[in-house]
């Protein structure tokens, strides 16, 4: 056998062993792991954990007095104050309600080794060689991930991994050898009148019965509705649908496409809505008490940047399109409300505050930084060149 | 043709499985996978459909294995799985030819050689990346493929030549 053909059946042993546990559970089969290496790791396990357990106690005992006599000095001293019912602060118009943001909170697994650079809710790390990203997807699947799918170019690697509480997605420029990770939780709520992931899937793809396309349910709205319509919200990192454009109009609606895209479904009594997106949270933009889906998403313009953003209601969704400097943007949470944030070249990062506004009898999403507003192609020109 | 061991061994399971052992299906995957999944990419062309036709392959395994008379565990299998790859042929609309095997850019490739087999081996013409798969990946001789194809030994030969030559030359580029 020649060198070609030993890698090619190497590659081929590789993907087949991978579609293992997908085809098997097709079947109704769910594979077992290995034991061996298992029962040494949990034997470990179970050393570690006595040992802790032994050293905790040790300085449970020897630290209760003290932290007791502290906790009461605290106490005394926050009464004394603030009062003892300080009441909760009043929720603000247009504040955060609820969020899916890229990366909030710990993450739900271990990190690579080495310092990312965190910006946008990513996780990046330079240098990194493509047998370590390669490595990165093993540790995540020994932390209970299911390897979902792969895209790829010749130069960028795209990975998704799921669990029951998180999607994670691997990014890695092969050319300037930089990895990237970030995550998003998934819902754990199962809603009553709902449909399940399964049920989400076979109604977007009738005639796939591949496992490799899926939906999941993602943790933006609280009991996991869109509380102003009552959608369910999946998303699916690879998808075989028709979408709607970027501003989700639906009278837009692009041609079937088949590439790989992210994009997030609503779903609402056997009919659903899909747009493609790049970043996605909830927050009250409007003030009206209920959250807006809110999805940014990088413009269709080339050789000028420019940003879309969409907030689909319970009515026409508010949309703008904005052109600035290129950035890297991501929605985070500032002072208690919902900005979009963008990352500069030069590692400067800016938060946008977001209006809306009207403009000859319809609203409009404005973003403003210090005072000022991003130039916005969605606002008839009259109206721009008067309120700016 | 398949080596003794690997029919033995597929027997084997293939019992079990028959005597209510659904585990046996993961072992029989181990010896087989492979080749069921390459049997359905030479026929189908890409990795979406090849994925669906060995599901519907060890499915169709575990429902069928108490019928199995015995004898070429190997083989029986072999055909089922071009059986369930030229089920989902028939039924793919002539239309979703172009579609698929657009997908197979960005699907179903995964990490370290990966890259390769599916760069080296989706540039490759249908005709030649069906020989290659099955002489290499399938493990079948070359008069298995020219009986298969309706061609010669000799032509099936120069062919997979050309077609290795062509991957080497890929790699050249990269």
């Amino acid at each position: 056998m020649n060198n070609i053909e030993k890698k090619l059946n190497k590659s081929a042993d590789a993907l087949v062993r991978e579609k293992k546990a997908d085809i098997l559970k097709y079947c109704g089969i769910k594979i077992k792991e290995k034991s061996g290496f298992k029962k040494e790791k949990l034997f470990n396990a179970l050393i570690a954990a006595a040992v802790v357990i032994f050293l905790v106690s040790f300085a449970v005992i020897c630290y209760i007095p003290i932290a007791y006599k502290n906790a009461r000095q605290i106490e005394e001293s926050t009464e004394a104050v603030t009062g003892s019912d300080a009441a909760a602060p009043e929720k603000k118009s247009g504040a955060y309600i609820f969020n899916g943001l890229r990366s909030a909170g710990e993450p739900p697994f271990p990190l690579p080794e080495g310092i990312p650079d965190v910006k946008n809710g990513y996780y990046v790390y330079s240098g990194i060689g493509y047998d370590d990203y390669v490595k990165s997807g093993e540790t995540l699947k020994d932390n209970g991930y299911d390897y979902d799918s792969t895209g790829f170019g010749n130069r960028y690697y795209h990975r998704f991994f799921i669990r029951e509480d998180s999607i994670v997605y691997v990014n890695y420029d092969k050319e300037i050898k930089e990895f990237e990770i970030f995550w998003y939780k998934k819902s754990p709520y199962a809603p009553e009148n709902g449909v399940t992931e399964d049920e989400a899937a076979r109604m977007l793809y009738p005639e796939k019965s591949s496992s490799k396309l899926k939906l999941h349910p993602l943790d933006i709205t609280p009991e996991g509705f869109y509380e102003k319509t009552g959608a369910q919200i999946f998303v699916a990192p690879t998808f075989s649908f028709d979408r709607y454009d970027k501003m989700g109009q639906p009278e837009m609606k692009m041609a079937e496409n088949k590439n790989y895209f992210d994009c997030v479904t609503l779903i609402k009594d056997g009919k659903s809505f899909t747009v493609d997106y790049d970043c996605i949270a909830s927050a009250d933009i409007d003030g009206d008490g209920k959250g807006e889906i809110c999805i940014l998403n990088y413009g269709i313009t080339s050789g000028v940047f420019t940003f879309g953003f969409c907030a689909l209601t319970d009515k026409d969704p508010y949309s703008g399109y904005f052109q600035c400097n290129h950035m890297r943007l991501s929605f985070a949470e500032k002072d208690g409300e919902l900005k979009v944030c963008g990352t500069l070249k030069n590692d400067e990062t800016r938060y946008y505050d977001i209006k809306i506004e009207k403009f000859g009898g319809k609203e409009y999403i404005n973003l403003y930084s210090d005072g000022k507003p991003l130039p916005n192609w969605s606002i008839p020109p009259a109206f721009v060149s008067s309120e700016t | 043709m398949p080596d003794k061991s690997k029919n033995a061994a597929c027997e084997k399971a293939l019992m079990k499985l028959a005597a209510g052992d659904n585990e046996a299906l993961s072992r029989l995957y181990d010896i087989i996978g492979k080749r069921v999944y390459f049997i359905a990419f030479s026929v189908l062309g890409n990795h979406f459909d090849a994925e669906d036709a060995a599901q519907q392959t060890f499915l169709e395994i575990l429902k069928c294995a108490k019928s199995y008379s015995g004898g070429g565990a190997y083989s029986w299998i072999t055909s089922v799985a071009y059986n369930q790859a030229h089920k989902i042929l028939r039924k793919r609309k002539p239309e979703q030819e172009l579609d698929d095997a657009e997908e197979t850019e960005f699907y179903d490739t995964d990490p370290a050689e990966r890259l390769t087999l599916l760069d080296a081996l989706d540039r490759l013409p249908p005709e030649d990346r069906r020989i290659v798969t099955l002489h290499v990946l399938c493990d079948m001789r070359y008069a298995e493929i020219a009986a298969e194809t309706g061609t010669t030994e000799a032509a099936i030969q120069k062919r997979y030549a050309r077609a290795i030559e062509k991957i080497k030359k890929y790699y050249g580029k990269r």
